[in-house]
């Protein structure tokens, strides 16, 4: 029986962030019960729906264990945790679950944690919190949109920790606007006491067509355009956290992840590594090992599909031979262990570029990356610009 | 067909003043199209006309019009472009018949080309109506532009047409005109054939196409004919017109105007101006047209060098239908292999590459554009350099004379202060200044072309508010104090980005050069120099910076494809650059040296 990891998404948030432009929104709490009630449909129709698919390669899911559950966003915690809990419900109804290490996660925002909420998860089976922190400065915070001020996550952290959660990742964001080198390294800092099993640092990054991000293309003041870090200080801030962090025991085990021994995120590892996982809700992508499909991300549209029982993907891709070289290459290439590229040599004997080696050996020559035998992993050094080495080893 | 009853006019005018719209009017009034074939500038037919919005290449249409007493005529038309960079294809058109409509825009009155154009008509004595277009718009001032076709022009103009070709109104009184006041064709229908080739075109499927107009004579199909400049002989396979649909025809006489198919193979024989004479009746050639000098050069490189082969191809085949356009092989140390071209002017060059773009799928580099130096070396030796590159060295060189154009720029009396302070710091010399009206002034300048093609005719337009027109035309050359200036990459020279301006201008030119590039040569993984130096001295210098950030932000759910195409993306904006030494150089970067003089606006 093969693993597979489960994926729910929680499409809306309370408000929008001024640099997202992910596909969740604000909805009147009023639509939260019935979308729940969709995606467990979701899951206890899931087989019957797949059947008309002729989707081959996913029939050996059907037959797979969960080890792992994440229920992320958009803003999970917002949800009445009776809801949570029988969308948990269903998964282990419909799936034959790993009991020994198995690893529910739960997106949460800080300020919409309370101890009601906190037990009631542990209760419906979440053992690991994830934490949207961010930053401990409240002008980056409320500058970003965010609702939580720094309080609030001392107080969210207290809480999951009397109610017995053992297992807390922590996010935070390295070039929010208005950030400096000493109000981040204070964030950093402020993380580190609180000492999480578990650390995510991102680079900020906006997309485009956030309202942070047309403000920066168009010229405007709202949303704080102009205090947005240079590409410098972002990189400044991020090495400052690697050089932090793995000076307190933190074990930094892929680009923006690090972990106390025994808590890497065994669901964020199976995409890096390729192996399958299913997603259950509006936008909520899936893989197989062969396919990739995502549903509709409008949630109307999805909850409609599911209505009718039908299918709600709304994109499905074969991942081609070549796809799946590069897969191997740029998502393999994330975890700092690196790749072994002995067997992915003898896999895509037909697909791999004659030229890889010396491709290599020019990164090598640019400390982009290391090599000792077939094994070949990204400079500690030059994680922040990954994608220089990613895209050179693309076809 | 009895000449009596041929009419051959081209329309002529400053550009967008409507010459295409009134060639719509005409072809509906008579009946050419129907309503349902008809589209805005119908015979603006390639999609770079259509989406310009301007006429690139001459038309030649036959119309069928019958007079109101009663007799049909034939009529040849001639739409023309208006443009400067393909005013030659004006004078072709000009060679092919006796009558022009002189068009006028009733809002701008008379600009640069329709002084120009006016001139050249006259030069070939033809007869020339004036017709006062686009009287509809409320800014028509009818009164002050007949007017000024008498003063400027020296055209009697009380009787000139006033219409709108876009409504239509007063559009018959224009055919009346053109029977009553253009002349037929001499010429005699028994003498030996003598025709003018005045336009060619490639048929993928019938070999060259040449547009004549029959001067003595007379064509048929099956006739053995011979052209002039090569003595070969050649059977006419058939012959035609265009209505703008190919019709065919079984003659051709003299007066009229029509196209030949006569298995010439290359279009390179079938020269424009050349004359068609009868294979046993020899007959004096015609005369024919200037040949047609490009003025502007470039290189043109693909950004793959595997796209050699298909770029040699591309050039090949779009020469055969613009003979204007002249290309070489030549290689640069930073570019690989690629071209040398040779152009009429910078819209002349846009419309090239971008059609070796999109027609033929190719990512090219542009380098700085150059004119044709003459050099004098210390030996006595003169050179005609095309390409700063090849420069001789400075202690080479006894003198270098770069060409100069007469440039005419009409504009409102407002901007001339701005206009004459921009004329100055190009270089020009004043020739003449008059004032046309109490508020239009035409001015007559000699600058060197070098200038024009920077970024004269952008600024011209921009400090006038549009007003300003230009005509220019090449005047010889003039000796002039310059300098090659080179851009360094790491160090390294890239040939691509010399260029030449005079020794004043070297120190701000090279200063704008480099801040321009470091601004679109994005960040790289080393850091690097940027420079720019006359000989060994570096007078400007600005740093690439190496690049600290290019990292994926989370993955939310497991969204990989996304991510996938992300990496996908910036790999293809990596494949789009060139590699200098170690400096990965966008396509932009190479015409930047087009935009340094006006950087300073910015
Ligand atoms: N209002 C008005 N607009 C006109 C009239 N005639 C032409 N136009 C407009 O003027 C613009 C230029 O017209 P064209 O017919 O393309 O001008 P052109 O002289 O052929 O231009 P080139 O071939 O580029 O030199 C178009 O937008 C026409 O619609 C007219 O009588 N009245
Ligand atoms: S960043 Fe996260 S919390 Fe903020 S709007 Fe986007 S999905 Fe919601
Ligand atoms: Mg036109």
């Amino acid at each position: 029986m093969r693993p597979v990891g489960i994926y729910i998404q929680v499409p809306f948030c309370q408000t929008k962030c001024t640099y997202c432009n992910f596909h969740t929104g604000v909805a009147p709490r009023a639509a939260y019960a019935p979308y729940a009630r969709a995606v467990e449909r979701e899951i206890r129709d899931w087989r019957a729906m797949f059947a008309t698919a002729h989707l081959e390669s996913a029939a050996s899911l059907e037959s797979a264990f969960v080890d792992t559950i994440y229920l992320g966003g958009g803003t999970p915690s917002l949800f009445d945790p009776a809801d949570l809990a029988r969308i948990l419900e269903a998964v282990r109804t419909q799936f034959a679950c790993a009991d020994a290490g198995r690893e529910v996660t739960l997106e949460a925002d800080p300020e919409t944690i309370t101890p009601e909420k906190a037990a009631a998860w542990l209760a419906a089976g979440v053992n690991r919190i994830s934490l949207g922190a961010q930053s401990f400065h409240d002008a980056e915070l409320k500058a970003a949109g965010r609702l939580h001020r720094r309080a609030d996550i001392f107080s969210a952290i207290a809480q999951l920790r009397s109610k017995g959660f053992d297992n807390i990742t922590l996010d935070l964001i390295a070039g929010l606007p208005h950030q400096t080198a000493a109000s981040w390294q204070d964030s950093v800092e402020e993380a580190l006491r609180l000492r999480p099993e578990h650390i995510s640092i991102y680079l900020f990054e906006i997309d485009e067509g956030s309202r942070l991000g047309r403000e920066l293309l168009a010229g405007g003041t709202r949303y704080s355009a102009a205090a947005v870090p240079t590409d410098d200080a972002m990189a400044d801030s991020y090495e400052f956290a690697c050089e932090r962090l793995s000076r307190t025991g933190y074990d930094h085990y892929e680009i923006s992840n690090w972990a106390l021994p025994g808590f890497r995120s065994r669901h964020n590892l199976k995409y890096w590594r390729r192996e399958p996982y299913l997603g259950f809700g509006a936008g909520a992508h899936s893989f197989d090992g062969h396919w990739r499909w995502a549903n509709a991300h409008d949630p109307a549209a999805y909850a409609a599909a599911i209505e009718q029982a039908r299918l709600p993907v709304e994109q499905l891709e074969e991942v081609t031979p070549k796809q799946a070289l590069n897969e191997e290459l740029f998502l393999g290439l994330r975890q700092l262990e690196g790749i072994d590229l002995a067997p992915i040599e003898a896999q895509y004997r037909a697909q791999i570029n004659a030229d890889i080696g010396a491709r290599i050996e020019e990164l090598r020559a640019q400390g982009l990356v290391e090599r000792s035998g077939s094994r070949v992993r990204l400079a500690s050094a030059r994680l922040a610009v990954s994608n220089e080495v990613f895209v050179a080893l693309l076809d | 067909m009895d000449s009596r009853f041929i009419r051959n006019f081209c329309i002529i005018a400053h550009i967008d003043h409507g010459k295409s719209t009134l060639a719509d009017r005409l072809l509906e009034l008579t009946g050419a199209l129907s309503q349902r074939e008809m589209t805005a500038q119908v015979l603006d037919s390639m999609d770079l006309e259509k989406e310009r919005g301007i006429t690139i290449k001459a038309k030649s249409i036959r119309l069928h019009y019958r007079a109101s007493d009663g007799q049909e005529y034939q009529l040849n038309l001639i739409d023309t472009p208006g443009h400067v960079d393909f005013s030659y294809e004006v004078s072709r058109a000009l060679s092919a018949c006796e009558g022009a409509l002189l068009v006028v825009d009733a809002s701008q009155g008379v600009e640069a080309q329709t002084v120009a154009n006016t001139f050249l008509a006259a030069q070939h004595n033809l007869t020339i109506i004036p017709v006062i277009n686009k009287i509809d718009l409320p800014a028509a001032r009818p009164d002050e532009v007949k007017a000024q076709m008498e003063s400027v022009l020296a055209l009697p103009a009380a009787d000139a047409l006033a219409i709108s070709a876009k409504s239509g109104l007063g559009v018959e009184k224009v055919l009346a005109a053109v029977v009553t006041s253009v002349p037929p064709p001499a010429g005699a229908a028994e003498a030996p054939l003598r025709a003018l080739i005045f336009d060619s075109w490639f048929d993928a499927y019938r070999g060259a196409v040449v547009q004549v107009r029959v001067v003595d004579g007379c064509l048929r199909p099956h006739q053995q004919i011979r052209l002039c400049s090569n003595n070969e002989v050649y059977e006419v396979e058939s012959l035609g017109a265009l209505t703008p649909k190919p019709v065919v025809l079984e003659e051709l006489s003299a007066g009229e105007v029509g196209f030949v198919i006569a298995n010439i193979k290359r279009v390179a024989d079938a020269r424009v101006g050349d004359t068609l004479i009868e294979a046993a009746r020899p007959a004096p050639a015609l005369p024919g047209f200037e040949a047609i000098k490009p003025m502007v050069f470039a290189g043109l490189y693909p950004v793959q060098a595997h796209h050699y082969e298909a770029l040699r191809d591309a050039l090949g085949k779009l020469q055969l239908n613009d003979a204007a356009f002249f290309y070489e092989p030549e290689n640069s140390a930073a570019l690989g292999f690629g071209f040398r071209c040779g152009f009429l002017g910078l819209l002349h060059m846009e419309i090239v590459q971008e059609r070796l773009e999109r027609e033929f799928g190719i990512d090219l580099i542009t380098t700085a554009p150059s004119v044709r130096y003459r050099i004098t070396t210390t030996g006595g030796e003169v050179l005609e350099v095309d390409n700063p590159t090849k420069f001789p060295s400075p202690s080479q060189i006894a003198k270098i004379e770069e060409p100069v154009i007469t440039a005419m720029i009409i504009t409102g009396d407002d901007s001339v202060g701005a206009i004459l302070q921009l004329c100055e710091e190009k270089r020009g010399v004043q020739k003449g200044f008059e004032y046309l009206s109490p508020a239009r002034v035409m001015l007559t300048y000699e600058l060197p072309l070098n200038e024009i093609v920077l970024d004269f005719y952008d600024r011209l337009k921009s400090i006038s508010r549009g007003y300003a027109s230009l005509d220019y035309h090449l005047a010889g050359y003039r000796e002039g104090d310059l300098v090659k200036l080179d851009v360094l990459v790491g160090g390294e020279a890239v040939d691509a980005l010399t260029l030449v301006c005079h020794r004043e201008l070297s120190y701000e030119r090279g200063r704008e050069l480099v801040t321009r590039l470091r601004k679109l040569i994005p960040r790289q993984m080393f850091e690097d120099p940027l420079q720019a130096a006359i000989g060994s001295r570096v007078i400007a210098r600005e740093t690439i910076s190496p690049i600290r950030k290019n990292v994926l932000a989370k993955c939310y759910g497991g969204d990989i494809t996304r991510k996938r195409k992300l990496l996908e993306k910036q790999k293809e904006g990596k494949r789009r650059m060139k590699r200098v030494g170690r400096v990965d150089i966008p396509q932009e970067a190479f015409l930047a040296v087009l935009k340094v003089a006006s950087s300073s606006e910015e």
